[in-house]
This record gives C-alpha cells, structure tokens and sequence, in this order.
C-alpha cells in the first residue's frame, strides 16, 4: 500500500506493528513525530484537500480507549461499548460524518492494540450482563486489514472471551483474514448497504454491491455471522423502487433465515457536523437539500416516517422481525 | 457553479535576487508597481525576494500579508531556496515534510501534497551549517516563511521546496553566483510542476469558496444585512446545486428590494424543489 506520507510516533517506532507495517508501505516518504496531533487536525488544514492523498499516521491511544456506545446503538442487548482503532476511512462516503469531525483526512492507527484489549478486559469484567463491543464507529474497520492486522488480533481476542460481543461495521470486501480463521460465534461482520444507485452517488471509493456481497455470501457460507444494516437511507425520487431492487439482490445472494440482524436507519447529521461538510462541498447534491432539525440532528426533509415505515415493512417480508432494529 | 473568481495566487518566496532572477525569467515576471521585492506574472505566479534570515522573512511577509496586496485572492505559498544537505548531491531537490527551526526546536509538518524524487527535513539555521549534522536539508529561511505564510490561508498549501547548493564534498566556500542560478535553471520544470499543483488546489478551494454569481447581482442591487447576505448566499448555492437555476433566474428578475421578502422566495423555491 502507498501513502502521501506515513508518520510514525516516536513513541512507537519499534512497536512490532510499526516495524511490519514499514516493510508494507513501499517508498512512502517516513516521518518521524512526537504526537499525532502534530500532523492531524491542525487549524487550517482541510479535510477535502488532504482527501487527494492522506497520509498514514502511526500513532499511540492514551487515555481512555473504550468508551460507552450511544444510546439505542447496535441490536445486540447488553452493555455496548465502542472503540477505535483508527480514526478516518480509505473510503470517501460524501454523507461521512467523519468529515465533519476532523479537519484531517488522514488515516491515524493506533498500534497499541494491547491496551485497546485491556480496556476491553476491563469493561467486559465490570459489568454482569453481556458486553457488546463496537468497532468501525471512527472508520472501517476491514478496510486497511492489510496494513491494520485488526482482525488478526481481535478476532482470535474475542474468540477466548465468548461473554463479549465484536461487532465489525464496514463496507469492504477485505474478508481474506476473516475466511483463514474458523467462524467466531460471537464476533458478527455488520455490512452497511444502499441501492446501487445511491452508493454510486455517494459511496466514492467503496466497492461495487456485487462484490460486498460475494464477499459477504463467503462469510456466511463458512458459517461467520452476518448482519446487514441498511444505513443511510437517503430519501429521493424512485427510492422504494430502489429498495425493491436492493432487498431482492441482497435476499438472493444472502440466506435471510441466517442472518444475524437487519437494520434500517435514515441519512442523519449532527447539525454542527453537517454545518462543516456544507462548508467542504458547497457544490454538492446531497448537502444542498431542505433538511429538517431535531434534537441538533438534522435530516432529510424528504425522508421521515413515511418512507421507513414503507421501506420497514418490504423488508420484513424477507426477515423476521425478531431480528429487525431501527437505528437509533 | 458559475463563481466570481477563477484566480488564485501561487506565491514563492526566496531569500535572494539571484535565486529569483531564474523564476522572473520563466514565469515572465514584471516588478510590483510600488515595491522593489515583489515581481508577479500575468498567470498569477508572485514572487517575493526576503532577504537571508528568519528575520528578514518574517518581515517581508508580514509586510506581503498585511498590506493591501493581502487582499489578493486565496494563496498557495511555496518556499524555494538553496540549502546544505549531508547526502544528497549539488542540484538536486527536496520537498520539505518537515520543516524544523534549530533555535526553538520546534517543528512543523507541512501536507505532502507535491510530487517530488525527495522528500525531508529542512533545519533553519541563523548561521550556515558545515557539518550537516543530521541527514537533513539545512537552510535560513524556512521556519520562518512556515510561521508566517501558515497563518494566511490553508495550511495544507503552504510548501517548501529545497535545492541543494553544498554538502560535505562540495562545502558552502564553493557556492558562487554562477552555481546557484544553474541549480535553479535545473529546477525550473520541477517548480513549475509544484506551481501547476498548488494551482490547482488552491483552484478548487477558490472556486468552493466563491460566490455564486446570481448572489453577487443581488448584493449589487440590494441592501443586505451581513446575516442577510450569508442566507441569501447559501440559498443561491443550494437553488445552482440542485438544477433550479430557471427558478433563481425567475427570482432575480422579480426584482425583490427588501432581504426578508427574498429570502422568503427563494427559500419557497428550495422547498418546491424538494416536491
Ligand atoms: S465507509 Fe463508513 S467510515 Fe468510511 S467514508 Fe463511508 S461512511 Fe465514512
């Protein structure tokens, strides 16, 4: 894999992820730093401009590296959590709200997988009810396997603690790793969908539906858990037809009886955050249309209950509903 | 989008009259009317001699970036200047990817953003350095150009690149006039790429943060408030984006006088777009 640039922390140069992931990296230019904050972040730098060519940054997680999951997040019952590994995504989804949170768009990984584990231990052992762990909140989490080893090292970590939860959240196809282990039961890969149509608006970079669920089909096939979680629902003329076409697809390929869960969930942003991309994308379609507020969330004006409900109940015609959740 | 402005500004600071003098020549520069260390060209390329040192640099610049010619459109800032190097050899480049000043030993980290065969450090240094200590560009300058030109405009476009005039086989006692105008002649091709690139960011940045032209034939004919004028802007934006420009049209001819009542039209022409 090439980058722009790849910084490295000095903290954790001979960290053994850092020396693999230098052999990887072919002749991008190496830069040493203190803190990533150096490089990431930084007033005036633009998250649109960075987009041509991010950089890799190797850096280390301090403080706390796992935290609670929002409120209604995720379908598992139990105590959620989520954590990031890694902060920005090789994708370039324009309704992101990773946009609106940094200014950077470069990838920043955190090597420390260890304490990431630790603070998973710790959650796992302060709660007597079943612990959900998040991951893919902050980027996708498959996506950079090659470079990350995330599912290397979780996976198998989870694998010895059958209390826990992993849910893997991503749009790749980066499922190599996960087909060279044994299915985990308690480890479910969370696919995000929308109609052909919309993904080729607005999914820049992300591979093509039929390859995601060849990938996926593979998955279920050598037994992983699948979920599918068709996030966002972005409303616009012809879209139940969009979702007739997408459900079909998805339940020919997928065995719909086996499936983990489903979700629906619509195009939502924090209004600060959509304030930020309008400013990056003054230019674009999506950003450009009438949204409505609530609760500093803004939505599309042309979406709402109607358009759930309709979509809800064609796919509940695939899936039972005890495996169905609205996002929150 | 139609916008108000297709020109940006690529600005490349040097410290000396025989580093510039190679620039003047290939981007066809003519001195600023007014100043005596600031040259521009016809395609938008200026050019400001410094003076050797962090301190004449951060003069000029802050002279450059607070006067009148501040008020220029966006700019990209490019430094180029000759530097030592511990490795590399006479005429070779290097693009900065860190940029550290050996009096603070603070360091900054610009975006890589340009295509180069080298990339590196440069050390600013107050006297040159003939030991190059460290495998690393060492010049007087840059740190001080980074201060400055970092804090007007996107940081992202705020660059620099080195030519290497001395290294431990061919020392600074050896840098002549003749050498330093040849290394740039060299150059040339390699920093008109850097000015093409920076261009074309800084372009696309220009262009997004344009107004849109039916804004600004309304803030030519209509007294605004600023807060007016930001709405106004934005819906303007939206109505282009959204392929509702024969509705914007029919508004403007409408020729609305007050804020209030227009900015009510067009927002009941973006609510009927989304019917
Ligand atoms: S795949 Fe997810 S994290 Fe990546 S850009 Fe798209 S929405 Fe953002």
């Amino acid at each position: 894999m090439k980058f722009s640039a790849v910084y490295i922390e000095r903290e954790v140069a001979e960290h053994d992820s850092v020396q693999r992931i230098i052999t990887q990296v072919g002749d991008s230019p190496i830069v040493m730093i203190e803190r990533y904050g150096e490089v990431f972040n930084r007033a005036g730098q633009n998250f649109r401009l960075q987009k041509r060519a991010p950089a890799l940054i190797l850096a280390k997680k301090h403080g706390k590296t796992v935290l609670p999951a929002p409120e209604g997040y995720g379908f598992e019952r139990g105590r959620g959590f989520y954590f990031s590994h890694m902060l920005n995504c090789l994708y370039d989804c324009r309704y992101c709200f990773l946009q609106g949170m940094y200014r950077s768009a470069h990838y920043v990984l955190f090597v420390n997988f260890e304490d990431f584990m630790a603070g998973i231990d710790s959650e796992a052992s302060n709660h007597k009810e079943n612990t959900v762990f998040y991951s893919g909140y902050d980027c996708d989490s498959l996506a950079m396997e090659p470079v990350s080893a995330f599912c290397k090292s979780f996976v198998p970590f989870f694998a010895s603690r059958p209390e826990s939860v992993l849910e893997i959240r991503t749009k790749s196809t980066q499922v190599r790793q996960l087909l060279n282990f044994k299915a985990v039961d308690n480890c479910v890969i969370a696919m995000s969908l929308t109609p052909e149509s919309a993904s080729n608006r607005w999914e820049h970079k992300v591979p093509a539906l039929s390859k995601r669920l060849q990938a996926l089909k593979k998955l279920q096939l050598a037994g992983w858990k699948i979920a599918i979680r068709f996030e966002p629902v972005i409303a616009e003329p012809g879209v139940d037809g969009d979702y007739d076409k997408l459900f079909k697809r998805v339940f020919s390929v997928l065995a719909a009886n086996e499936l983990h869960s489903v979700s629906l969930g619509e195009f939502r942003l924090p209004a600060q955050f959509h304030k930020t991309l309008v400013k990056l994308y003054p230019d674009d379609n999506l950003l450009a249309r009438e949204t409505v507020r609530q609760d500093g969330m803004l939505s599309l004006l042309e979406g709402g209950e109607v358009l759930l409900k309709s979509l809800e109940d064609k796919l509940l015609s695939y899936v039972d509903r005890s495996c169905y959740y609205r996002c929150a | 989008m139609p916008t108000n402005s297709e020109s940006v500004l690529v600005t490349l600071v040097v410290a000396l009259p025989i580093e510039s003098r190679p620039l003047q020549n290939f981007f066809q520069m003519k001195p600023l009317r007014g100043t005596r260390n600031i040259y521009q060209s016809e395609e938008e390329v200026r050019l400001l001699i410094t003076g050797i040192g962090r301190s004449n640099v951060k003069r000029s610049l802050a002279m450059l970036t607070s006067g009148e010619l501040s008020e220029q459109s966006l700019s990209a800032w490019l430094n180029i200047g000759i530097a030592g190097h511990r490795t590399l050899p006479v005429g070779e480049t290097m693009v900065a990817n860190k940029i550290s000043c050996a009096a603070s030993a603070r360091s900054a980290f610009p975006t890589p953003v340009l295509v180069s065969r080298n990339y590196g450090e440069v050390i600013t240094v107050d006297e040159p350095e003939v030991n190059y200590p460290q495998n690393a560009a060492y010049d007087m300058e840059a740190s001080a150009f980074w201060d400055v030109a970092s804090r007007n405009g996107i940081l992202d476009l705020v660059q620099c690149c080195k030519l290497v005039s001395d290294n431990p086989h061919h020392g600074v006692e050896k840098i002549t006039t003749a050498l330093i105008e040849e290394i740039f002649n060299d150059a040339l091709q390699e920093i008109r790429q850097h000015v093409d690139s920076l261009r074309e960011l800084a372009l696309e940045q220009q262009q997004l943060a344009s107004d849109p032209v039916p804004f600004l034939e309304i803030a030519d004919q209509t007294h605004l408030s600023v807060n007016q004028a930001l709405q106004i802007r934005r819906l303007c934006q939206r109505l282009i984006v959204l392929n509702k420009e024969r509705e914007l049209e029919n508004i403007l001819d409408a020729g609305y006088k007050n804020g209030r009542e227009l900015i009510h039209a067009l927002r009941e022409a973006l609510q009927s777009s989304s019917e």
